[in-house]
């Protein structure tokens, strides 16, 4: 039984309002069609799914999940936390949310508004969804809809934290999350990705960012899986006329990752900026794939990736830059940075281009490479020792991207992920000389 | 005592150094002078452990140790600095944190407690003053962004946080101005002590105007063809090595 046949005995027969049953079966049906990528198709080449589709996933279960190991504590934020795909309310902090952000379970609007609900995941089941946007929006049982009124600036980050609870038995999970920030409203959004338990989980993430005229939203999102955690994760971003969209990936582990990132600028004077950072140690395999899409003119996008890959451990990048006819004054950079750590890792860098106008600005570059000998000599000729000197020079590589990031406790949750490859860089980052 | 014995070294099987016979004592103060190509860089190199090399005859050591069995760092725990002709420009590593790690790793290596932080900062700070660096590199990434004057008085910086017991400079005038090289040679004479002993490498003899060697010594073709007291340097100045070149041959 493959994974979408053992799916199917999950699916369905639930209590919801037939609107929804129907666009869920609409979404199963689509995901059926278009099956199980392989690496057959070009845009999974590097990618190969046959160990997840041999298993026999089942949807999760409630689960239980050990609060006290929950990262991003020091995070000042409005804090989500779902388990299994489902809101925990004892574990998340709404308290004193501003008036200008409504938030509401998706659970809940399919008993007050079905029609909504189905409307909403109908996209995820039309003929253009992939695979497994399609398979979340069949299987998610829960998800979460967050939407900012129109001048609202927000002044904390939303933190919503995604927990995956490992059951023994292959498990799969289908978070799902929507923001839409209304005209010229501003809001930082932080997703979080991990996984507590034992045995094989696939998380399969669906998340869409509408950002109104004129808005600003500041969308930052960690797969923290574990070493049996495979992630596949699709992100939709839509930005509109004159608004700026960031969307920060951190891919610090997991067995399988795979993050899908469209980003549609169909408005004038849209911005859209997209960093990466990932971190694929030995037997993980982390790909992502992006997307931006200029279909208006006056639009700009800048993409900055870094990737890491040590023993065996595999990344792929591929960052697809669509210009369209007809539009004019377009700006449009990438960059994909790779840092081999040993003779066995492999990182496959490919920007794709495809442009069909004449007024724009493009630049992009890829490269991979190994640490830099002379700078490790130079340390070592100092005094550090070499384990140190590897650890500075490996965190250095993500350290200007990193540090961009403007949460401190953001950037000690991908340091923390740091020194646990190399212990003694905690120590070494410790401190302040300034 | 640096005591460098018939050294022969190579790299990618072309020999460099063919016989190289050098002694320094502590305090002592040795300029090594040569054209270009001479093997002055691989000397200092080989001394600091930059790997690359094939040393294929002969021994270095200082203070009866076998540097050449040594790791790079635990030469620097030896008391071994090197300042580079080229420093390496190390984006996303802190020039501050990095210089933490080093005085610790040195001192792991000689078994002594890891420095107080606030030690640290206030040695940091005493040094930044006497060498004039510019307070606003020290939190930059390593050399990164810096002028040329300001990566040599970087290096004359670290050097004078690790207090080395063997320094040497490679070609620290090189790139420098006149103002410049007369900071980056203060900094050098504070340092000049009786247990600390000191490798000048240069092409010209400028530099030994500030730093004034005891001795001199001409590299030439992996050699020393000549060693004299500081007056060499004003004869090579005046002459070249053309005529050492000669006799050598």
């Amino acid at each position: 039984m493959g994974l979408m046949e053992s799916l199917a005995r999950d699916l369905g027969g639930g209590e919801e309002p037939g609107a929804v049953q129907a666009v869920r079966e609409a979404a199963f049906r689509r995901a059926l069609a278009q099956g199980v990528p392989s690496p057959r198709d070009e845009d999974w080449r590097y990618t190969d799914l046959s160990s997840l589709s041999g298993q026999e996933f089942r949807a999760a279960r409630a689960g239980r999940l050990d609060q006290n190991s929950l990262p991003l504590k020091d995070l000042d934020a409005w804090r989500l936390v779902f388990v299994n795909g489902r809101f925990a309310p004892s574990l998340s902090d709404l308290s004193a949310l501003p008036a200008g952000i409504t938030v509401r379970l998706l659970e809940e609007m399919s008993r007050q508004d079905p029609q909504w609900l189905a409307e909403h995941l109908s996209r995820q089941a039309s003929p253009e969804a992939r695979t497994f946007a399609a398979l979340n929006a069949a299987a998610a049982p829960d998800g979460l809809h967050v939407e900012v009124a129109p001048g609202t600036q927000v002044e904390k980050p939303l933190l919503v934290i995604f927990a995956t609870i490992g059951a023994g038995t292959p498990t799969l999970v289908s978070p799902h999350l929507h923001l839409q920030a209304g005209r010229h409203s501003r809001i930082e959004l932080v997703e979080l990705h991990l996984t507590q338990g034992a045995g094989s989980t696939l998380t399969n993430a669906h998340t869409r960012v509408d950002t109104g005229d004129g808005a600003s939203v500041f969308h930052y999102r960690a797969v923290w899986e574990g070493s049996e955690g495979s992630h596949i994760g699709s992100v939709q971003i839509n930005v509109g006329r004159d608004s700026r969209a960031e969307n920060f990936s951190l891919v610090l582990s997991g067995r399988m990752v795979r993050v899908d990132i469209d980003g549609a600028l169909a408005a004038p004077g849209g911005e859209l900026k997209l960093n990466g950072v990932f971190v694929a140690g030995p037997n993980q395999h982390v790909d992502h794939h992006t997307r931006v899409d200029h279909a208006a003119s006056h639009t700009t996008s800048d993409e900055v990736y870094k990737g890491i890959a040590d023993g065996n451990g595999r990344g792929v990048f591929n960052g697809r830059v669509l210009v369209r006819e007809g539009v004019e004054k377009v700006v449009a950079t990438q960059a994909s940075n790779n840092l081999l750590l040993s003779s066995d890792a492999e990182i496959d860098a490919k920007p794709e281009l495809e442009i069909y106008a004449n007024d724009l600005r493009c630049a992009h570059g890829a490269t991979v490479g190994q640490l830099d000998d002379d700078s490790l000599f130079y340390l070592r000729s100092r005094g550090v020792p070499a384990v140190e000197a590897r650890a500075l020079l490996i965190y250095g590589f993500v350290q200007s991207l990193v540090e961009s990031i403007p949460h401190p406790a953001l950037q000690a949750l991908v340091t923390a992920r740091f020194a646990e490859a190399n212990p003694s860089l905690a120590k070494l980052l410790a401190g302040d000389y300034t | 005592m640096l005591r460098i014995e018939n050294l022969h070294a190579e790299i990618d099987g072309k020999p460099i150094l063919r016989g190289l016979n050098l002694t320094i004592g502590k305090g002592e103060v040795h300029a090594i002078m040569g054209p270009n190509g001479s093997g002055k860089s691989t000397l200092s190199y080989l001394i600091a452990g930059r790997p690359g090399y094939t040393v294929t005859e002969g021994s270095i050591t200082w203070n009866g140790k076998d540097l050449l069995a040594l790791e790079p760092e635990e030469r620097a725990g030896e008391g071994v600095f090197l300042a580079f002709q080229y420093p390496v420009e190390i984006p996303g590593v802190n020039n501050v944190y990095m210089l933490r790690a080093a005085v610790n790793g040195i001192r792991k290596y000689r078994g002594e407690a890891e420095i107080s932080a606030v030690d640290f900062l206030n040695l940091v700070k005493t040094r930044t003053r006497e060498i004039g660096l510019k307070e606003s590199l020290l939190n930059r990434p390593v050399n990164q962004g810096f002028s040329g004057g300001e990566k040599k008085r970087n290096e004359v910086f670290q050097m004078s946080i690790l207090e080395p017991s063997l320094a040497i400079l490679d070609e620290t005038d090189s790139g420098l101005d006149i103002d410049a090289l007369r900071i980056v040679a203060d900094g050098v004479n504070r340092l000049r002590s009786p247990d600390r002993a000191f490798m000048v490498v240069t092409h010209y003899q400028r530099l030994l105007d500030y730093i004034v060697p005891d001795h001199v010594h001409v590299l030439a073709d992996g050699r020393i063809v000549k060693s004299g007291p500081r007056e060499l340097a004003l004869e090579l100045e005046a002459k070249g090595y053309d005529w050492l070149l000669e006799d050598a041959a």
